[in-house]
């Protein structure tokens, strides 16, 4: 409407005078109002350089508009302490689940491969099985061009390491028996490729006293698996915690529509626009979002902290160095964000739905 | 200003609101809306800020058929309007220079542009010294001058008021309208509703009646 654009322009040309500054009751026939044609036509002759004051202005006004309503928000949410911090919980606890998940996941996968890179074939022996046998076994491993070093560890020297690592004691008294078969632990040359070692599995369990042959990788693989299945996992919860956050956010913000249901009418009728209208409340979501998002750090190192310690005796008993690492600065920022998004999607959805009896699009 | 050409407004249920009514306001004129309650003052109030839209016929401010209006413009038709309600709508968590600042806020002026507008507003009301407090603390003539600082503060060409003075004793009353009076002779068009016939009588202007949604009279100044 080309009528209220010359209001504007009309207004901000008159800015500075004198009128403007003491006081509307003093002003003459001049200040009827934008529906007077007269009025902008003896205006445009000013109309080039108020352009740029109308620019600059809408700029400024812009962002001290959106400063201000986002302070305003936030003080209205620290206003009502409990309620607030509860919302936010619940939408930090959402985006806790798939973080840790995720932290957890991709520990493990480090671990995993720790032992990806030196592949380990054990020969598990026959219980009982002679000396004259374990002798030629050890003969053969030590003449096959894949294997580099061969090492047996006897039932007993099984034991009595199992007894130290576990901090356990006298197994076999306690047992009546060892339990523990003879082993044979194979270290290929780096060069071997997977399918040899596969091929040398099989050849080898073959050969007489041996029981199992167990290639390392067997179970580096099965753990990939459950580690790629996991997560995935972790991407569908977050998907379905991310669309609770949105959830949550939007009904927060219904609430708050309904309880401003008089001040979205009086702004309405005053010349508000939606969007306008709907700006504290989006405001409302992000604070939301990014509250939750931080919260949620919290939780996740929190549990991280605790966690790492009991993780460190595992990875002691499993003789292996292990240090548990937190989410880098990439999942952080993608949580903030994604706070900020869904604070975003939440509100927006709820100002579409509750404005409609209140507000014409 | 305004032109209604046989405008009715049915209301959901059957309800009439207004029925054929036709008439025309000039720029600049100042005019009275009476009836008795329920004549369907505040629907014709409504019809021209487009919080209601008509069942049937033409409604026309400041040149602009509002059939044609789209609703994504409706807000910029309300901020050439200003407008006075009886209860005066102010919000009650905001301080009173807030509330009159509401206007250029929505029009995009930053809180430093407001200022000098605000306070010339309040001045003309007479309530530059209360801009600090929150409404609860002012009286009722005071809350609805407040109100009417509101309406003018972003230069409106037309301001509506729906029973300005409905619960205000004859002296606030009269004080009301002689700040009405005054925006008209700065020449702004004033459309203002009222049961109170004593009063507009008194004002000796143009006088529009209503009776169950019909125009059943249309005084000029005696
Ligand atoms: N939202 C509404 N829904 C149904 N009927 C309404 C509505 N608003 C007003 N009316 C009816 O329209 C008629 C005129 O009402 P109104 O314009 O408020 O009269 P006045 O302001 O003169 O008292 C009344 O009969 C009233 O019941
Ligand atoms: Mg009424």
């Amino acid at each position: 409407m080309s009528l209220f654009s010359k209001n504007r322009r009309q207004q901000n040309g008159r800015r500075h005078t004198v009128d403007e500054q003491t006081g509307m009751g003093k002003t003459t026939g001049k200040s009827a109002g934008s529906f007077v044609p007269k009025e902008a036509h003896k205006d445009a002759h000013k109309r080039g350089a108020n352009r740029q004051t109308v620019a600059t202005l809408t700029l400024h006004s812009f962002v001290s508009l959106h400063r201000q309503v986002g302070r305003d928000a936030l003080t209205r949410l620290l206003n009502n302490p409990v309620a607030s911090l509860l919302n936010s919980l619940l939408i930090a606890v959402a985006f806790s689940l798939p973080v840790l998940l995720f932290v957890l996941v991709s520990n493990v996968q480090v671990l995993g491969a720790a032992w990806d890179g030196q592949p380990k074939i054990s020969i598990y022996l026959n219980h009982g099985v002679s000396q004259k046998i374990i002798d030629q076994r050890i003969a053969d491993y030590r003449q096959d061009p894949l294997i580099k070093e061969v090492v047996y560890l006897s039932p007993e020297q099984g034991v009595n390491d199992f007894q130290q690592k576990a901090g356990l004691q006298d197994v076999i008294s306690q047992l009546g028996f060892n339990p523990l078969p003879g082993v044979i632990a194979l270290l290929p040359v780096s060069e071997a490729s997977f399918e040899q070692l596969d091929d040398a599995v099989v050849h080898y369990q073959q050969m007489e006293g041996v029981d199992q042959v167990r290639l390392d990788r067997q179970w580096v693989q099965r753990l990939q698996a459950i580690l790629t299945m996991l997560e995935r996992f972790a991407v569908m919860l977050g998907g379905i915690l991310g669309l609770t956050v949105v959830l949550v956010i939007s009904n927060t913000v219904r609430l708050s529509i309904e309880s401003r249901r008089d001040e979205i009418k009086i702004i309405s009728m005053v010349g508000g626009t939606r969007g306008f209208i709907a700006m504290p409340f989006i405001y409302m979501g992000i604070w939301y979002g990014v509250i939750g998002a931080i919260l949620a750090q919290v939780i996740v190192f929190s549990l991280l902290a605790v966690l790492s310690h009991e993780m460190m005796n595992i990875a002691g008993l499993y003789n292996s160095e292990m240090v548990l690492s937190g989410p880098g600065f990439g999942v952080l920022g993608v949580l903030l964000l994604a706070g900020i998004a869904f604070g975003v999607l939440g509100a927006m959805s709820s100002c579409y739905r509750h404005f409609q009896a209140l507000v014409p699009d | 200003m305004i032109r209604f050409d046989g405008v009715s407004k049915r209301y959901p249920g059957g309800h009439v609101g207004l029925e054929q009514v036709s008439f025309h306001l000039e720029r600049g004129e100042i005019a009275f809306l009476t009836g008795h309650s329920g004549a369907g003052k505040s629907t014709l109030m409504k019809l021209i800020m487009l919080l209601e839209r008509a069942s049937a016929g033409q409604v026309w401010v400041g040149g602009h058929n509002l059939r044609a209006l789209k609703n994504s413009r409706i807000p910029y038709l309300r901020r050439n309007i200003g407008v006075v309600f009886q209860d005066h709508q102010l919000l009650f968590d905001r301080t009173v220079f807030e509330n009159v600042a509401l206007p250029l806020l929505i029009a995009g002026y930053s809180p430093s542009d407001c200022a000098g507008r605000v306070r010339a507003a309040l001045d003309m009301v007479g309530l530059l010294s209360k801009e600090k407090l929150l409404p609860v603390a002012l009286s009722g003539g005071e809350q609805q001058r407040v109100g009417l600082a509101r309406a003018v503060v972003n230069r409106p060409a037309l301001i509506l008021a729906d029973e300005p003075t409905g619960n205000l004793d004859p002296q606030l009353s009269t004080e009301i309208m002689k700040l009405f009076e005054n925006f008209n002779q700065v020449g702004v068009t004033v459309l203002i509703a009222s049961h109170d016939l004593a009063l507009v009588a008194r004002m000796r202007h143009r006088i529009l009646t209503l009776d169950h949604g019909r125009l059943v009279a249309d005084q000029e100044v005696q």
